[in-house]
């Protein structure tokens, strides 16, 4: 399932795959698996993409369609 | 005196024992700092792609190798000088790893650009060739007969084909990747 919550983050930011891959410390391929749902992260990854966006995990990860 | 001399024997055997010790454990420390930078270099899923990858690697090489054996039983024995046959095993699961990791973005590290890697492996795609164009020079120089794809399976220059083909799968893949990448933008 897509993150579009993620990428609208990004894009509010005014950031590109690239930009905020380099500030995290990963490849632009993963944060483009991570809006386009192939790829799940980890916790970990999650923290510092939230911190980087300035975020909350429930605000960009949380899926109220689940509950 | 004969102590003398009996220390001096053992001393020569324990000091070249040490030296070893001593550069086994700097190549060990050497190799594991090695292993954990290139560890830390790709993030989380390319670790993971490539963990996939050396799987896919090892398998290619396991069939390659029952490939092997099976055309051996059926065709009689290889033609091949003999260490290429091992090369070719494991360049066919080396050309595995590389293309199921260039494929699914775990060949060039987060920190590294593709470009760069493709030059990298553009040159020692050049050199394996240049090699490969000695090796049939050496041959020509030392038969008359027309240089036939059986004759380079025979002779050394096997190996330099089998290492030329092995970067030419590599350098494709990462120059098809570089330009699937280019075009997504």
């Amino acid at each position: 399932m897509k993150n579009l919550k993620l990428k609208a983050a990004r894009v509010e930011r005014g950031l590109s795959q690239q930009q905020l891959a380099d500030w995290i410390g990963v490849s632009r391929q993963t944060i483009n698996a991570i809006e386009k749902g192939d790829y799940n992260p980890t916790i970990r990854l999650c923290i510092a993409i939230c911190k980087a966006l300035g975020r909350t995990l429930d605000e960009l990860f949380w899926d109220e369609a689940s509950d | 005196m004969f102590v003398l001399h009996n220390i001096a024997a053992y001393a020569v055997p324990i000091i070249r024992l040490l030296l070893f010790m001593f550069f086994l454990v700097f190549a060990v420390r050497f190799m594991d700092e090695r292993r954990r930078r290139a560890k830390d270099a790709f993030d989380e899923r390319q670790v993971q792609n490539r963990l996939k990858a050396y799987r896919i690697g090892f398998i290619s090489m396991l069939i390659a190798a029952v490939a092997a054996i099976l055309i051996d039983r059926l065709w009689g024995r290889f033609r091949f000088f003999a260490p290429s046959l091992f090369l070719i095993i494991i360049a066919v699961g080396v050309c595995g790893f590389a293309v199921y990791a260039i494929f699914s973005d775990a060949f060039v590290s987060a920190r590294d650009s593709s470009g760069r890697k493709l030059m990298a492996m553009l040159l020692l795609f050049l050199n394996s060739l240049l090699s490969f164009l000695v090796s049939l020079v050496n041959i020509r120089s030392e038969t008359d007969e027309i240089i036939s794809f059986l004759t380079v399976l025979r002779t050394t220059a096997s190996i330099d084909l089998i290492v030329l083909l092995m970067f030419t799968v590599i350098v494709s893949a990462l120059l098809i990747k570089h330009i699937i990448d280019r075009r997504e933008g």
